[in-house]
């Protein structure tokens, strides 16, 4: 079956970073120190198999872009959002420095404020990819090796787990969440185990681009905890400085399990055409 | 599977089939083919410069595919409808659909606006409503994917404004979706936000002089070397003999000869033509339509000279600047004529200014020409940039050089306006003026300057000698009453010029009393707006709730400025910041029911220089109408605004 590629290649891993200390994990994590010309993309192998993106900005709107732009220049048939989120205490244990990775994404924010009511509203996107998660998400993570790869040291003494749970997506329009915004995430759900603001732009992008029957991507999230979220005005403080010491070692944990995902997932063979090969 | 194969089949003999017919046209259009070339730009910002490197137009197709969108801007006349028209013949390798965005009529207002939201819709409903051929995206997707697709949509500036906001986003979500598609979109030289950073910003380039020369001898070229390198009037020119040497001069010509109207037939026609505009903001209107407010006579002439297109019941003008050029010659010929409708009319809302740069050359007294200028300024500064630009660059104008000095110093003050919008409006209306005066004002580095170059320009007599004495008002000097009264008097310039030099004034307590009492219900809308203007530069209390008051004035100019100058004063003042965005929270509903005032927001939250901490102040306004929004496509406009304010911030 042809399959039609992107404008700039075809690869089959497209890896969506946020910030700069994730992007650089990334890079670090999977190789990819190499740019790809001068189009923002780096890649460990010319932009054969994959392919590394960073947002502009945080939030959802630049993760929409930046997930646009990915699925338009390569089409990857896997993407892969990694980063850092708040882990939400209480949930499964969580702690700073684990690794949760989305089997669920809610989307907080689509509501409609009409007088004294808030309504919740919904809008399409995908969500993670069931096979992608079962068939080499989880393995790797019962494997444990992949923990070997993470390239900084933890600020407190920490055994990394993967947790699989639901993702928060929330959306701050402008600035970060306020403990406000948190406390009405852990509320309403009360199972969900992370938050984050840029997963719903992104899954929302590749709900977008699934418009064909030769195109189906594949996503996943993974969210190493740089902090627990603060609630109340008193943990707000802690938060932060919490996040500050920990924002580097959760950014590569995250980096460290997406490339033993990643290198697992390109073991198995390719299913599509390739253009020219 | 055959009957797939059949349809495949047909629906290429049918590419074939049409891109012959267009081939043909092409090879109908105007001879000897000129040489076509463009240049790529890395932003807006050198939009308007005629420099770098000259390549030949037929690099847009690979430029198309490889970036999947480019828009073209040109001027009026330049020749972009060949030019795509050309390359849609030359696209051998490719299956192109050309859509004739001029073709553009009422009806489709209606299935546009449901579609609002759904990309996928409005790229459907252009290429098969417009579409040469009618095809749907769906088709395209079933053809051989070895045959790029290359869709060609002329005449962006055709359409309204907001129509032409959502065909770019419709194009950029088309060319994300298929990336084995290019699209070209011609536009005039105009400012656009585009969705992604995807597009290519092209500029379509006057023909070389070269060229020019090779075909008119001297006496032909009559000293119009610069007027000639527009195609559409270089080939009237080697075609027609036409001698006029402006845009307004070598159409009316041109009709003349095409058309032989009597001069009650011009007048009837010039009418027909300018009413179809208000009625219609389209350039396709009822053949019958036409018939009816020309006469038939009139219209069944100028269908005979082949100026007018008809297709069984729609028709058009041939080309929109003959439509143009008649409805500006019933405009200029009546000066009660000169209203803030009729220049929405006959500019599609501020989407194209030929109609109005065309007006302003008929009008040969010069005391008539500064009061059009002045009318034009006052409805949109950028217009008026534009038509004076246009007329000095032929000589055509009868704008008197101190009207010229007076609205460039005004337009150049703006320079430093808080809101980023304007201040790039600003300059780019600037460079629209080819005058050393234009060029030493862009060169300056403040507004002390400008008044300095305006203090060098003998004051000569009338009106201008007062306002330059009003413009000269030294910065941060204290002004007399009287300044505060012109807020209200009739002249544009010295009511726009006070209310400026009152924004850099030392202004007293009582008169600012007395500028929030103009503000009030009993003065003349212009009063009303200028002295909201004028209020914005001085952040205080009494001076936002005046604003805040003035969100229900019954004008939406007012309106309009009264938002502006709220969130200028937010701006100015930190102390201040909160309790108005508590305003603007307090009165969201009446911001959030007019659609001017909404945009106005918008506009005025992305600041030229944003304080520090400005994006956090201002996010509860920008999450409330958020918050509102009924739609992701709504909701999806305020995000990308907390970007934009996000970004300008950052940078």
């Amino acid at each position: 079956m042809a399959v039609e590629g992107g404008r700039w290649g075809m690869a089959r891993v497209g890896v969506l970073a946020v910030i700069e200390e994730e992007l650089d994990a990334v890079r670090a994590a999977l190789g990819g120190q190499d740019e790809l010309g001068t189009l923002g993309y780096y890649s460990p192998d010319d932009g054969r198999q994959v392919v590394i993106r960073r947002c502009a900005d945080r939030s959802n709107t630049p993760a929409t872009h930046a997930t646009r732009d990915l699925i338009e220049d390569f089409r990857p048939e896997v993407l892969l959002l990694t980063g850092i989120g708040g882990g939400i205490g209480g949930r499964d244990a969580v702690q700073p420095g684990d690794v949760v990775v989305a089997d669920f994404l809610h989307y907080a924010d689509f509501r409609k404020l009409a007088g004294e009511r808030d309504l919740l509203r919904y809008a399409p996107y995908d969500q993670p990819s069931v096979s992608f998660r079962n068939g080499h998400m989880e393995p790797t993570a019962r494997a444990g090796a992949w923990s070997q790869r993470i390239a900084v040291a933890p600020p407190d003494a920490h055994e990394p787990r993967v947790i699989f749970g639901p993702v928060v997506a929330g959306e701050k329009v402008l600035g970060s969440p306020g403990h406000e915004a948190h406390q009405y995430v852990v509320e309403e759900w009360d199972n969900a185990v992370a938050v984050d603001m840029e997963s719903w732009g992104f899954a929302r992008a590749v709900h977008e681009a699934r418009d064909s029957v030769d195109y189906n991507p594949r996503l996943a999230v993974i969210r190493g905890v740089s902090d627990i979220v603060a609630t109340t005005p008193e943990q707000v403080a802690d938060n932060n400085a919490q996040r500050a010491a920990w924002k580097g070692y959760a950014a590569a944990a995250a980096a460290a399990f997406a490339a033993a995902v990643v290198e697992r997932f390109l073991t198995t063979p390719d299913p599509r055409f390739r253009r020219g090969d | 599977m055959r009957r797939r194969r059949d349809e495949t089949t047909a629906l290429l003999h049918q590419f074939e089939v049409e891109a012959r017919r267009l081939g043909d046209a092409a090879a109908g259009l105007p001879t000897p083919p000129f040489p076509y070339e463009v240049a790529l730009r890395e932003s807006y910002d050198g939009l308007f410069a005629d420099a770098g490197e000259r390549l030949p137009a037929a690099t847009l197709i690979e430029q198309a595919l490889q970036k999947g969108r480019l828009i073209v801007h040109g001027e009026a006349g330049s020749g972009k409808t060949t030019m795509l028209l050309r390359l849609f013949a030359a696209a051998k390798d490719a299956l192109p659909v050309f859509v004739p965005l001029q073709l553009w009529s009422p009806p489709l207002f209606d299935e546009w606006s449901d579609a609002e939201g759904n990309h996928q819709a409005r790229i459907d409903l252009l290429l098969r409503q417009l579409g040469r051929p009618s095809v749907t995206e769906a088709l395209l997707a079933a053809l051989p994917t070895s045959l790029p697709r290359l869709i060609v949509i002329d005449g962006l500036n055709e359409v309204p404004r907001s129509i032409a906001t959502g065909v770019l986003e419709a194009v950029d979500a088309f060319a994300r979706r298929n990336t084995r598609a290019g699209v070209i979109v011609a536009d005039r030289l105009t400012r656009r936000e585009l969705p992604s950073d995807h597009w290519q910003i092209v500029r379509l380039l006057p023909i070389d002089r070269a060229t020019v020369v090779k075909h008119l001898s001297d006496v032909q070229l009559q000293g119009r070397l610069d007027f000639l390198q527009r195609p559409f009037f270089l080939h009237r020119a080697i075609q027609y003999g036409i001698e006029a040497a402006s845009d307004a001069g070598a159409v009316g010509e041109y009709i003349e000869q095409a058309v032989h109207p009597t001069p009650a037939e011009f007048d009837d026609a010039s009418r027909a033509a300018f009413e179809l505009y208000r009625e219609q903001e389209a350039r396709t209107f009822e053949y019958g339509r036409f018939a009816a407010l020309a006469t038939n006579e009139v219209a069944e002439k100028f269908e005979a000279s082949g100026l007018l297109v008809r297709t069984n019941e729609t028709a058009h003008f041939q080309h929109h600047l003959y439509h143009d050029y008649l409805a500006s010659r019933w405009l200029a010929s009546d000066a009660e004529r000169w209203t803030r409708a009729a220049f929405d009319a006959v500019s599609f809302h501020a989407s194209s200014f030929d109609a109005l740069a065309m007006a302003l050359e008929q009008v040969n007294d010069p005391e008539m020409a500064d009061e059009l200028i002045l009318h034009i300024y006052d409805w949109n500064f950028y217009a008026s940039a534009y038509a004076l630009g246009k007329g000095r660059e032929q000589g055509s104008v009868a704008v008197t050089e101190r009207a010229e000095v007076a609205l460039l110093a005004m337009l150049a003050e703006r320079r430093w306006d808080p809101l980023r919008a304007t201040a790039e409006a600003v300059t780019d209306a600037l460079h629209f003026v080819p005058s050393d005066f234009a060029r030493k004002l862009l060169a300056t580095g403040s507004v002390a300057e400008i008044q300095e170059s305006v203090a060098h320009v003998d004051p000569g007599n009338g009106y201008f000698i007062h306002w330059r004495i009003l413009f000269l008002t030294p910065i941060g000097a204290a002004v007399e009453n009287e300044v505060v009264e012109l807020l209200s008097d009739p002249h544009p310039l010295l009511g726009w010029t006070a209310s400026n030099v009152l924004r850099r004034a030392c202004v007293t307590e009582q008169q600012l009393e007395r500028i929030r009492g103009m503000l009030g219900e009993g003065a003349e809308w212009p009063t009303r707006w200028r002295a909201a203007h004028a209020l914005g530069a001085h952040p205080n209390q009494e001076n936002a709730e005046a604003l805040r008051d003035a969100l229900s004035d019954r004008d939406e100019w007012v309106r309009y400025g009264a938002i502006r100058a709220l969130i200028e004063e937010a701006s100015r003042d930190e102390a201040l910041r909160g309790p108005i965005v508590q305003m603007a929270l307090e009165c969201i509903d009446r911001i959030a029911s007019d659609p001017r005032t909404v945009g106005e927001l918008q506009r005025a939250l992305v600041l030229r220089v944003p304080p520090r901490g400005w994006a956090e102040a201002v996010a509860p306004i920008i999450e409330e109408l958020w918050g509102r929004a009924e739609t992701v496509a709504a909701q999806d406009r305020w995000r990308r605004l907390a970007y934009d304010v996000q970004r300008a911030e950052a940078a």
